[in-house]
């Protein structure tokens, strides 16, 4: 017989956001930020999907960070998998805190070899022990704060595909989903908010 | 004996009591049921192992005090 004692719920720590902020979506241009880093792909076909594209609207209030260090290892697997005509994905890893609300970090991604194509993604069953290996280097209690994958020109929305992955594991009001289009040059974030997807800002900070 | 399940995407944990003839699969619908989650959706880990999830805890080797996590298993398009 199994018997539950108690369920210890994660504390959220209660701290100002980071506000060594470089870049901030909504404010800023994503294109000249992917474009300096070195992260845009030029004179590549745009790849035909027929997949649903999710209509979304951007919400106003900033509750979402991703740590520059981490930013750069999204971008760079992103850009490097459309290279080989292929999707990218991997987890972002961070922490939930709060401050006048809850707001997400992102610190650290944790990906591993995938079975991708230029319209599909998903880690291969015996990937996980190297996703197993980076979550065991993380020195604190990290929460998986969304996932990130990549679009190879068809632009950055949320598919049909992308919402059941968000709605089956990535529920929870500080949890976003990240797609980047190395190609179109955009690199855009997702919640859902009362079951219903919105893109949301996002910042990068130093 | 008593383990820990964790849920990567919250961060929380459910302490929980098992016995050696209780099934992985068992243990990860219970909690998964408590959170209100799809038990199948999930890959199981043990430290860098996957978890079967037809194992026993004993044919699994669990001991007492071991976190076993809820890893999600995402699909892109």
């Amino acid at each position: 017989m199994i018997k539950i004692d108690e369920e210890i719920r994660k504390r959220y720590k209660i701290q100002p956001p980071p506000q060594n902020i470089i870049f901030e979506y909504g404010k800023e241009d994503i294109e000249k930020y992917m474009q300096e880093k070195g992260f845009i792909i030029e004179n590549v076909h745009s790849i035909n999907c027929t997949e649903e594209k999710i209509e979304t609207v951007l919400q106003e209030e900033l509750d979402f960070y991703i740590k520059e260090g981490a930013c750069e290892k999204i971008l760079e697997h992103c850009h490097s998998m459309a290279l080989k005509g292929k999707e990218a994905m991997g987890f972002l890893i961070g922490d939930v805190k709060y401050w006048e609300g809850l707001y997400s970090i992102v610190y650290d991604i944790a990906t591993a070899s995938l079975d991708a194509s230029p319209v599909y993604v998903r880690f291969r069953r015996e990937a996980f022990e190297e996703i197993f290996d980076k979550l065991d280097e993380i020195g604190y209690e990290y929460v998986m704060v969304g996932w990130y994958h990549s679009h190879l020109g068809y632009s950055s929305f949320m598919s049909s595909i992308d919402l059941d992955t968000q709605k089956k594991y990535f529920n929870q009001p500080f949890h976003a989903a990240l797609v980047v289009d190395p190609i179109t040059r955009e690199m855009k974030a997702f919640r859902l908010i009362e079951n219903e997807c919105r893109e949301i800002p996002y910042a990068i900070f130093k | 004996m008593k383990i820990t399940v964790k849920d990567a995407e919250t961060g929380n944990r459910i302490n929980m009591e098992v016995e050696e003839d209780n099934t992985v699969e068992e243990i990860i619908e219970e909690a998964a049921n408590y959170w209100k989650k799809n038990p199948g959706a999930y890959v199981i880990r043990l430290g860098k192992k996957i978890l079967q999830a037809e194992l026993t805890v004993e044919e699994a080797n669990l001991q007492d005090g071991d976190i076993i996590e809820l890893i999600p298993d995402p699909e892109g398009g």
